[in-house]
């Protein structure tokens, strides 16, 4: 995902003179053109976000749209006070952009995860709250955000993303997309490890277990209809995340359908409130922490047949 | 040219009577940055447009220390931004104006209060300027004790790394803190020192001396200066109400009604006249 952004933003840099690069040590890769090509539009505040973030908002009182690009740790969590004060509080059209959401960060540790950022973000009055499933979800993503008028925050991955859509996403701000229909189980997931929630609901097709998948892309506002008829339909849900299962995907889920669907199961699967304090390849922290695709599978077969 | 002392002790005796209504805000710490503020807005050197206030050539001015709001409230009114009638609504069920200040007020660019912000949002707008080549200033005003905020020295550093010389930093420098003497809390002296250190050229000065006030606050806009000035202005909290000034127990305590008489005593009105206020 970070290629593609990162091609996605110089794109949008040309087209609109409004847009404006902050970063925080953090222009590698594609940002190196930009630094080239729009010397004047791109600020690098060196390692310190809280700066970077209160100064975006002033750039964007004054009819900029500055997209803020840093590590989705230090920009959520030390920059937090800032995103809501001075983003959210003041309505600012500035849109953060936080690279290596989850636990992509891999083997750099959990200092650099960030699987409470949803629940952290989602709380925040007026902010719209974007996470891509793969690569091609990006740009269309990247391009509304810019379009809508107010603050935006984009979860980010990182690299080696599987890419669930052939053509463009049909990414809209505030609808939920369905990949996949079904009528036993509907899984409501965000982000990359949607990927493994597909290849779990095949092998579930193969022992006649119809599981719906829903990228929930826009957290905040969620498609409260979209998830509503769902579960409606297939009275069983199970919710996904590379994120703690207080608070974030699970919790927004939850709020929308108590009281209003009586359901026959409801699974939650992440991080069961623990830091992932283990280390290898995204792949193998999903493993250790019950997020894999035979993960996700067996808690299917086990919400449905019991 | 108005005399810019009797200004100043006008809005002293009116800043006492909106806390006197309101019974919110903090009278002391206004006070320090009173004089300040007169100068900015009554002595010449703010651009503005109070009947339009976001006037695209307007100078822009941040109040970091938004815990001054008594101060720009009733400094704002006087230069036209609002009527006092609705001033007087001050922390009352409905109002806009409460102990910090926030956008909604006319004048007002940034919500303040939790410090450490308004000199960061002053460094973007002050990018903007450059960028888009206009010769507005940007005047910012924080706290002494709002400088062991960490965001300020992030927002130092950048002042003077982006060359932002069209930012003019105020520190009203009061020495005095919440809970007690900023120098007994957590040191930040030397200030000019350290401003230098940061790449900015400080200028110390009373801030209570209009003279000293006007002539720091002074900047040439077709000839800027070289280096991004920060003016340190050495100020008392709660100056002008000797039974407030630089006491510890009055950084945010409202008055009784036997301290509000003594107040406005000191302030030379009978209570008949500050009724009239």
């Amino acid at each position: 995902m970070r290629k593609t952004y990162e091609q996605a933003i110089y794109d949008l840099m040309g087209k609109n003179e409004k847009v404006v690069a902050l970063v925080a040590d953090s222009a590698s890769g594609k940002y190196e053109d930009i630094e080239k090509d729009y010397p004047d539009r791109i600020f690098n505040f060196g390692i310190a976000e809280n700066n970077m973030v209160a100064a975006g908002c002033a750039l964007a009182k004054e009819g900029w749209i500055p997209v803020v690009y840093a590590l989705n740790n230090f920009l959520v969590y030390r920059a937090y006070e800032f995103i809501r004060n001075d983003a959210c509080l003041q309505k600012r059209n500035i849109k953060f952009v936080g690279l290596g959401c989850g636990v992509v960060a891999n083997t750099l540790g959990p200092t650099h995860h960030t699987t409470e950022d949803i629940a952290a973000l989602r709380v925040l009055p007026d902010l719209t709250l974007l996470s891509p499933a793969s690569p091609k979800e990006v740009p269309v993503m990247l391009e509304k955000a810019i379009q809508y008028e107010g603050p935006v925050y984009i979860r980010l991955g990182k690299a080696f993303e599987k890419e669930i859509y052939e053509d463009k996403s049909p990414f809209e701000i505030g609808k939920a997309n369905t990949i996949k229909t079904g009528s036993d189980i509907t899984i409501f997931s965000t982000g990359s490890v949607i990927a493994d929630v597909l290849d779990a609901a095949k092998n579930a097709q193969s022992i006649g277990i119809s599981a719906e998948v829903i990228n929930i892309s826009t957290i905040k506002p969620l498609d409260t209809e979209a998830v509503l008829n769902s579960a409606q339909k297939t009275k069983n849900v199970l919710t996904v995340e590379e994120h703690n299962i207080i608070g974030g995907l699970a919790g927004a889920i939850s709020e929308t359908l108590l009281g209003k669907v009586q359901l026959n199961s409801f699974g939650k699967m992440g991080f069961n409130d623990v830091f992932c304090n283990d280390y290898g390849w995204h792949q193998d922290l999903k493993k250790m922490y019950g997020l894999s695709s035979e993960d996700i599978y067996n808690q299917i077969v086990k919400q449905i047949r019991g | 040219m108005i005399d810019l002392y009797e200004k100043a002790l006008d809005l002293r005796r009116k800043v006492i009577k909106t806390c006197y209504l309101g019974r919110g805000g903090h009278i002391p710490p206004s006070l320090s940055a009173l004089d300040i503020m007169t100068a900015l807005y009554f002595g010449g050197i703010l651009k503005y447009d109070s009947k339009n206030p976001n006037w695209e050539n307007r100078d822009r001015f941040i109040l970091s220390k938004g815990h001054a709001a008594l101060g720009i409230y009733n400094v704002l009114c006087d230069a036209g931004f609002f009527k006092r009638e609705n001033l007087y609504t001050f922390c009352k069920p409905g109002t806009i104006f409460g102990a910090h200040p926030t956008p909604n007020i006319p004048g007002i660019e940034a919500a303040t209060g939790a410090l450490g912000h308004g000199l960061s949002f002053g460094v973007g707008l002050a990018l903007s300027a450059k960028m888009k080549k206009q010769k507005h200033l940007i005047y910012v005003i924080t706290g002494d004790g709002e400088c062991q905020e960490g965001a300020i020295w992030e927002a130092a550093m950048s002042i003077s790394e982006f060359k932002l010389n069209n930012l003019i930093w105020i520190i009203d420098h009061n020495k005095w803190q919440a809970t007690g003497k900023v120098s007994e809390t957590m040191e930040i002296e030397p200030l000019d020192e350290k401003m230098k250190a940061f790449g900015l050229e400080p200028i110390v000065i009373n801030g209570h001396d209009y003279k000293q006030l006007i002539n720091a606050l002074s900047v040439d806009r077709n000839n800027l200066p070289e280096k991004p000035r920060v003016i340190i202005a050495n100020t008392h909290k709660g100056k002008g109400v000797p039974f407030i000034e630089d006491k510890r127990e009055w950084h945010s305590k409202i008055p009784n009604n036997d301290e509000f008489k003594i107040i406005i005593n000191e302030l030379g009105l009978t209570e008949e006249e500050f009724e009239a206020l």
